[in-house]
């Protein structure tokens, strides 16, 4: 692995010019220097910007925290202003030694994952482009690229209805975090540095996680399910992740039958599974953490 | 001879810290195909980059690789054909890795593609992989012991099952790799991080027609083999190939990936098993078809092959016996020995049928077990001599510990039982030679030099020896120092495979130290005026047995031998008295000595989601007599942990008929969040064959976990469990494949 060019941004506006330059950002390196080093990610020049202070603080904010993007995930599980539930959920991530060089940014803006292509450079070369690699196929049989992002903390942040603050050369701007996150597999929006991630301090029995990992430590998640509970509303807000291209909210009712649930699952996962189980498997089981979230959350 | 310049970064290095003036390092060309013809391999691109020194393709090999002379089919860089995805195709050399990578990347190669076997089902009609076996089949054995088909028309119920078993691969953390340096008086000397340093000595010779006496085969630390260093591989042999070529030390160490598609892992097994069960429930008959996905290669697969089916009777009486074993070739990657070789899949299918069968029979799954052991004095129906057992007492300990486990809705605890081989009473390359053979050299100052050819792979196997040596001599282990792992400093010990080295090794250890010890007596016996059987030998001392106050100090004793002597040293060798079977493949299976292993498990299965936990793995192994306690231990915890993988976790397989996974983040390896409480029980039943009484602890209690969690999980959810790895995918019945059933016919 050669990494030919690394510029150490001195401030977020140089940092900006650089990815104007077509640098890639590079904070905690976890996503990014994998694929560096399988060759997915070749000859690109890289902007560090994971030593901004501005980058790096957390506060608590009225009924808010306020998370730089460049925050470990490691420092916020530690952090008392954090709510036990985000202190939690950090914990599941990775491995701890990951955990101390990956960032909530990078955790929300992880690249798609895929069995095809998270592979050494043989591997890859032997089994032929995809839509990914300048290929006109998808090897998991899709007419388009489906690979999943992985991200535990993108789906239970969007459960919890988390903001986030976008820097770009025109301003800064606030927006939710499911503008982050399209409901197909189409591009996201981009551009700017995402530079603070704004997360309701919800109470710790109005937060309910269900997932599906093959390993206790260092598995990519392969399915999440989150669920938030509002105060005063009867609105549930559940979110699907790691089995999409995209976290994404599924509408529920407040009270749904087993086969409500069922066909909510069934329509949010797609046929093609680009990670380690079959379709029907992970409807199934996306169906069954669905009711597990529920019943946690419901009175 | 000189001393060389050797420039070692670490005291204790591995072959990648090592470092020879002048050295330059090696790049493996990997074939894109899984079965191709090779039209063309231009090397002319790679000479041209900068840094390149050197290439090679399969043309500089004359002969064919392979551990068993009667299969060897396997090129050093491919030649004709490519027959998986990562053969090697070629060698590039440069001044540094990075050169030699960017030389190797540029190596044309013009393959015409064949149709690709892709599955063992599959295999046997389809495309040839090798002329010499049209039908894909290594070899079809068929073999049976004792009137099968009269005791099966005989039996009171006859079950059946058809059962799967995942390849794996052995994970060592330490990849493969060699350092070889053709040396100024036309020697080869080859570091190598292999577990058979005797075996790489003389196929290294063969492949490059070299006189066995011009080659010297050491080995540095070594980060774990588990089998999967056992074989002669192409980077030790281009590696010397190519110093011989340039008068250059070459270093060649794989990556991750390339350790991957190297393999020689557990083969995949489909296995269909008939049990045959009388009224009072003794096992009248066993008959297995084997069917075993082998890869590209035969390697050691023969061997396999025969295992599979030859210890299918231990350690329970079995009436008669047959098995079919076929393993057939498929465009993967080649698969080989792992940790219990042979024996974890069928010990996989037998455990679960008579799991199986004591449910349906309503007999405690237990007691049904020791009613069945063989017991000492006895031998299993195909003629496997039990010298020693302690199963019985292994399956109490396991029962005792789970007797008041409650289990919840969901949860339930699961046995098994096994046995394993203490070594091969026959070698792979056949001889009446010793298989192991030690030196010792009293020193005046009080200490013993021991000197063995064992590859200590990371399991303490010298440490082991230093034991057995000193007890024999009656000194602390202290004073005993090991050297190891240098072909021509080093007495011949064949390996570390098969779990030979304790028992092998340990026995010419305990000869060579004897005589040493006798020699020193006879010494301080003329002195004292006295006969040498009337004393002992105590720490630092030897003294009259029947006068404690009359002796003399050890360095004494060791002083009046060398004025005697000269030097003051012994040999011992250790060559198995254990006779073949009088049938094709009757050396394939006798052993000296066998271990004994029982294990309980308690999981709790999700029923809705298909996910499982297991809590609680008890293993109870009979290892003859523990000369290393913590070790033997260490030894438990490691079988239970890699059974555990291979029952949930890790599997290997084709994707786009590439091996897949080839990287760590993505093979299962279990991690620390993953483990069950692990009780590691030590059974002593010596045996009269082991040095001391020792037995094999490292590969045997392997066994018996992988069915024991699945008799759990079968028994938690009222399904009959037959394949392996238990996703949860696979335990909802979603996937292609579901699972075959499980018939009871009365007979």
């Amino acid at each position: 692995m050669t990494i030919h060019t690394v510029h150490i941004a001195r401030s977020l506006p140089d940092a900006l010019a650089r990815l104007d330059e077509g640098f890639v950002p590079l904070a905690g390196g976890t996503d990014l220097l994998p694929r560096v080093k399988h060759g997915v990610l070749a000859d690109a020049a890289f902007v560090a910007i994971g030593r901004l202070v501005e980058l790096r603080e957390i506060h608590r904010d009225g009924d808010s925290l306020r998370v730089g993007s460049a925050v470990t995930l490691g420092r916020l599980s530690r952090s008392s202003v954090c709510p036990q539930w985000l202190r939690r959920e950090c914990m599941e991530v990775a491995t701890p030694r990951v955990r101390e060089l990956a960032t909530l940014g990078g955790a929300l803006l992880q690249e798609g994952r895929c069995r095809f292509l998270n592979r050494p450079l043989h591997w890859r070369r032997s089994s032929g482009p995809c839509f990914r690699t300048g290929g006109t196929r998808c090897h998991a049989g899709g007419e388009r690229c489906w690979a999943q992002q992985r991200s535990l903390l993108g789906t239970v942040l969007l459960a919890a209805g988390a903001s986030i603050n976008l820097i770009t050369p025109a301003g800064a701007e606030t927006i939710a975090l499911r503008a982050l996150y399209p409901d197909d597999a189409g591009p996201c929006r981009r551009g700017g540095i995402l530079s603070e991630i704004l997360i309701p301090c919800l109470d710790d029995d109005a937060v309910a996680v269900e997932t599906l990992r093959r390993r206790g430590s260092i598995d990519f998640h392969d399915l999440v399910v989150a669920g938030t509970r509002h105060e005063g509303t009867r609105d549930l807000s559940i979110a699907i992740g790691a089995a999409l291209p995209y976290p994404r909210r599924v509408p529920l009712p407040w009270e749904c039958s087993d086969d409500v649930v069922a066909q909510s699952a069934e329509a949010a996962i797609p046929a093609v599974q680009t990670g380690r189980f079959e379709a029907s498997y992970v409807r199934h089981a996306t169906a069954v953490l669905m009711r597990r979230v529920t019943a946690r959350l419901l009175p | 001879m000189s001393t060389p310049d050797l420039r070692w970064p670490w005291v204790d290095p591995y072959v990648a810290d090592l470092a020879v003036p002048g050295m330059v390092y090696a790049a493996l060309v990997r074939s894109s195909l899984p079965h191709a013809v090779i039209r063309a391999i231009d090397l002319a691109p790679a000479l041209a980059t900068p840094g390149v020194i050197a290439a090679l393709d399969g043309e500089a090999f004359a002969v064919r690789g392979g551990v068993i002379h009667s299969s060897r089919d396997e090129p050093v860089l491919a030649r004709g054909k490519v027959r998986y995805v990562g053969e090697p195709l070629a060698v590039v050399v440069g001044v540094s890795p990075e050169a030699a990578a960017a030389g190797a990347n540029t190596v044309k190669i013009a393959l015409d593609s064949l149709p690709p076997v892709l599955t063992m089902t599959s295999a046997e009609g389809a495309t040839p992989l090798h002329e010499n076996h049209p039908d894909n089949v290594l070899r079809d054995i068929v073999l049976e012991f004792g009137p099968v088909e009269e005791s099966f028309s005989r039996a009171h119920t006859v079950f059946t099952g058809t059962y799967g078993y995942g390849a794996s691969t052995h994970a060592a953390l330490e990849p493969h790799g060699a350092l070889a340096w053709w040396r100024p008086e036309r020697r080869l000397w080859l570091w190598s991080s292999t577990q058979c340093p005797h075996l790489v000595h003389h196929e290294l010779a063969r492949l490059l027609a070299l006189d066995p006496a011009a080659v010297r085969v050491m080995t540095p630390r070594v980060g774990g083999g588990f089998g999967g260093k056992s074989e002669v591989y192409a980077h030790e042999a281009v590696a010397a190939k190519l110093s011989m070529m340039l008068h250059r030390p070459v270093r060649i160490v794989l990556s991750r990936e390339e350790v991957f598609y190297t393999h020689r892992g557990r083969h995949e097994a489909l296995i269909t098993l008939r049990m045959a069960v009388d009224s009072r429930h003794a096992i009248l008959g066993l008959d297995a078809d084997i069917l075993l996905n082998g890869g590209a290669y035969a390697g050691m697969g023969l061997v396999t092959s025969y295992y599979a089916g030859q210890f299918m009777a231990v350690p329970y009486r079995v009436e008669s016996l047959r098995f079919r074993s076929r393993r057939v070739f498929t465009n993967g990657p080649p698969a080989g020995p792992k940790r219990g070789h042979g024996s974890v899949q069928i010990r996989f299918a037998v455990e679960r049928l008579m799991d199986h069968a004591a449910l349906h029979l309503d007999l405690d799954p237990v007691a049904w077990r020791m009613a069945l052991a063989l017991e000492q004095g006895e031998a299993t129906v195909n003629g496997l001599k039990i010298g020693s057992t302690g199963f019985v007492r292994c399956l109490q300990e396991v029962a005792r510990h789970t007797e008041d486990i409650p289990c919840r809705a969901g949860e339930a605890v699961g046995f098994a039982g096994s046995a394993y081989i203490c070594g091969a009473a026959f070698p792979i390359m056949p001889n009446r030679l010793p298989h192991s053979q030690a030196l010792i050299r009293a020193d005046r100052c009080g200490l013993f030099s021991l000197t063995v050819g064992v590859a200590d792979i990371g399991q303490g196997a010298l440490e082991t020896l230093r034991v057995l040596a000193a007890e024999t001599l009656g000194q602390p282990p202290s004073s005993v120092i090991v050297s190891a792992g240098d072909t021509d400093a080093c007495p011949v010990d064949l390996g570390s495979y098969s779990s030979r080295v304790t028992l092998m090794a340990g026995n010419a250890v305990i000869a060579a130290a004897g005589s040493l010890r006798r020699t020193v007596l006879e010494a301080a016996a003329r002195r004292l005026g006295t006969r040498a059987e009337d004393l002992d030998l105590l720490p630092g001392r030897v003294v009259v047995r029947d006068e404690p106050g009359r002796g003399m100090s050890l360095t004494r004793a060791i002083a009046r031998a060398e004025e005697r002597l000269g030097v003051v040293m012994a040999g011992g060798g250790y060559t198995p008295r254990v006779e073949a079977g009088s049938y094709p493949g009757g050396a394939l299976g006798p052993s000296p000595a066998f271990s004994f292993s029982a294990a309980a498990a308690r999981v709790s299965v999700d029923r809705e989601l298909g996910t499982l936990v297991v809590h609680d793995i008890w293993l109870a192994h009979d290892c003859g007599r523990a000369v290393d306690l913590g070790r033997v231990r260490g030894q438990l915890h490691g079988c239970a942990i890699m059974a555990l993988g291979e029952a949930l976790t890790e599997k290997s397989g084709l994707t786009r008929g590439i091996m897949d996974p080839v990287g760590f983040t993505e093979y299962g390896i279990p991690t620390a969040a993953d483990l069950p409480r692990i009780h590691a029980v030590i059974v002593e039943e010596p045996d009269p064959a082991g040095p001391h009484g020792a037995k094999e602890a490292g590969e045997g209690p392997l066994l018996p976990v992988v069915p024991a969690i699945a008799n759990a999980v079968a028994r938690a959810i009222g399904a009959h469990i037959c394949r392996i790895p238990l996703t949860p995918d696979l335990l909802l019945g979603h996937g292609a494949a579901g699972y075959p059933t499980v018939e009871e016919a009365g007979g």
